[in-house]
């Protein structure tokens, strides 16, 4: 928890947003390497 | 076109109306109008982000493309998830601290005047020569659900679209945007449903499944043989992972029509979020539109279908020479008509003859890779290259008898309307022509909404030397909105042609590399200051150009470049292409610069 405003440090909310934020983003991009490798599989499977 | 269905097609477009206008009475300043207050949720944000990149292209068009080519055209978005990850951290967090209504605005504060209005006009300039493809699309439908011509389509819709959004401004088109998305997942949800009913009992969707991949129609995961198809193939893995991802870098971090999406958001948070909703749910939705096309082709393997799906033209202008008197005119061609049928059945036998034996070897237990599989698969995909050649020979018909322009192949644009028109039942039929619209207005306010704030800020402010009053500024911006809602729907008279997905693709793809790559110049490469902004960009869009023309003219490589054996260079790869020449011009022409001070903050 940071000291809030004041001290110049950034508001708690806007804190957490930014660390939810790049929680999401993290999610995003294994969601990215998901899809390509269920993709790879999809085609595997339907290959003639 | 059935009465209820058009009941629920009017009564949507009525309240989208109604609802976009109701919005018009919360403007108070520019903040308002230009970025809805900046009040916006990350859901109804990231809603419009889908809605305004999947227009009623995406639904006919990628639809043709499923049941044409099978679902190749799914590497185009494999990218996507990756590219907003690097958006979120670059680009959002940049235009927020900035607090501008462009992202031009920020390359002003980074790079100097000329920059701003170069990357303004490229942008004003590529997005209107897409915008018109945008409108053309509903058109189709409505020539052949209603049965009007496409130009009284194209006027209502253009008519339409204008009204609400030069009323309710960026509100009115996020707002919007996020209902009509809602409306055409349920249209694709009741279009998958309706395509997996229709399929023969005996078959059943697992049947077509092993049918479509014999047929080669289920690669979402090509890998290209060597690096001359790796340029050449338009749909593989590398284009994708590598082109793709700066195409979508360009349109979702430089292509204002975007990002005004994105900059209505309360926070960072909010509009990362709603990229990152896009990240998530773009790819899987546009596999279950692919597989939709996929699903339609299985139910015409076993259903009668026409030789080609503008058929339907011939017929009547077989009616009208008949009407005109014209009887030997009518008889040829009635003949020409005759003949594609009859060479369309004998194939569709043979298709449907090798995929019985197909199934059935599948049946008794053949996997992957027997060689006891290998002669119906051949068989099936010698009937699919000949159905697509009498597509073709179809589409040649047209042109011969000036029904269609010299060079168009379009055919699988109205495979969805066809099936929409004798498939799909009474209310169902009405939701899907309504998500189709709501496609298609989704598409087109935001262009409309973001060409007419870059117009007044990027352009009609930097003519003035400085930004006009809140009142003032709206004024401006509703008058442009009128003014490229006319352009738009003037331009739509003139389009058709190439599939349209791919041509609006085409032209962004000339633009969208170099675009990212200034923002990205100026980040990465301090000395990087003034004119170098505008002299890269300028030099990237060449360099696309000059790679474009040697590609399409492939003698000049030889003649030019000495090269003996010419390299086809697709579209996708002109995105990376763009980047690197920014990239490159930026940083080398940052070597000679001098050390100055950064310049004064953006006129705004």
């Amino acid at each position: 928890m940071n000291d809030a405003a004041g001290s110049g440090g950034p508001p708690d909310d806007e804190a957490a947003g930014e660390a939810r934020s790049r929680r999401a983003m993290g999610w995003a991009l294994a969601w990215g390497f998901i899809t390509l490798a269920l993709l790879a599989w999809f085609t595997r499977a339907y290959e003639y | 076109m059935r009465t209820f269905d058009l009941v629920v097609l009017v009564a949507f477009l009525v309240y989208i109306v109604w609802d976009g206008a109701r919005h018009g009475r919360g403007v108070k300043d520019a903040k308002d109008y230009l970025l809805a207050g900046r009040r916006m949720r990350w859901w109804s944000m990231g809603l419009s982000v889908m809605a305004t990149q999947a227009s009623a292209i995406t639904l006919i068009s990628t639809t043709g493309q499923g049941f044409k080519d099978g679902m190749r055209f799914l590497h185009m978005y494999l990218a996507i998830p990756f590219a907003m990850v690097l958006l979120c951290a670059t680009v959002v967090p940049w235009f927020h601290k900035a607090g501008v209504f462009t992202a031009y605005q920020w390359l002003e504060t980074r790079f100097d005047r000329k920059t701003r209005l170069l990357a303004s006009l490229v942008f004003l300039v590529s997005r209107a020569l897409a915008v018109g493809s945008v409108l053309y699309t509903p058109s189709i439908v409505m020539s052949v659900g209603l049965g009007i011509p496409p130009w009284q389509s194209i006027l209502a819709m253009g008519l339409l679209c204008t009204l609400y959004t030069a009323i309710g401004g960026a509100t009115a088109v996020i707002v919007t945007d996020a209902k009509q998305m809602l409306v055409m997942m349920a249209g694709i949800v009741a279009c998958i449903a309706v395509a997996w009913w229709k399929l023969p009992d005996d078959v059943g969707l697992r049947g077509v499944l092993d049918l479509a991949g014999a047929a080669d129609k289920l690669q979402t995961f090509h890998v290209p043989a060597n690096w001359r198809e790796m340029l050449a193939d338009k749909y593989n893995i590398l284009s994708s992972l590598l082109g793709g991802f700066f195409l979508f870098l360009g349109y979702f971090g430089a292509d204002q029509e975007q990002v005004q999406r994105y900059l209505a958001g309360s926070s960072v948070e909010q509009s990362r979020k709603s990229l990152l909703l896009s990240g998530f749910a773009k790819v899987p939705m546009q596999f279950v539109i692919l597989l939709l096309g996929v699903l339609i082709w299985g139910h015409y393997s076993y259903s009668a279908d026409p030789p080609f799906f503008r058929a339907h033209q011939i017929e009547a202008e077989i009616a009208r020479r008949e009407e005109a008197g014209d009887a030997a005119g009518a008889s040829g061609l009635r003949v020409r008509l005759e003949e594609l049928q009859g060479t369309h059945d004998a194939l569709e036998g043979e298709r449907k003859s090798a995929a019985a034996e197909f199934l059935r070897l599948r049946r008794e237990g053949a996997q992957s890779g027997d060689h006891a599989l290998d002669v119906p698969v051949v068989r099936l995909r010698g009937a699919e290259a000949g159905l697509a050649a009498v597509r073709k020979e179809g589409m040649a018909l047209l042109v011969s008898e000036g029904l269609e322009k010299e060079g168009v192949d379009n055919d699988s644009d109205y495979v969805f309307t066809h099936f929409l028109k004798t498939e799909v039942p009474v209310g169902v039929a009405g939701l899907v022509l309504a998500a189709i619209f709501a496609a298609a207005m989704s598409s087109l306010v935001s262009p409309i909404n973001s060409l007419a704030t870059s117009s007044v800020v990027d352009v009609w402010w930097l003519l003035r030397g400085g930004p006009s009053a809140p009142a003032a500024t709206v004024r401006a911006t509703r008058i442009a909105t009128v003014v490229w809602g006319v352009l738009a729907t003037i331009s739509a008279f003139w389009m058709g042609g190439v599939p349209i997905i791919e041509q609006v693709n085409k032209i962004g793809s000339v633009v969208y590399g170099s675009l990212f790559g200034v923002f990205i110049l100026g980040r990465l490469v301090p000395r990087a200051r003034g004119a170098v902004g505008a002299i890269s960009l300028a030099s990237g869009i060449a360099t696309v150009l000059l790679v474009r023309q040697l590609s399409v003219e492939p003698e000049l490589q030889t003649r030019w470049l000495g090269i003996a054996e010419p390299v086809k260079i697709e579209f996708m790869w002109f995105n990376l292409v763009g980047f690197v020449a920014v990239m490159a011009v930026g940083w080398l022409l940052s070597r000679f610069a001098p050390a100055a001070p950064p310049p004064a903050p953006a006129s705004r």
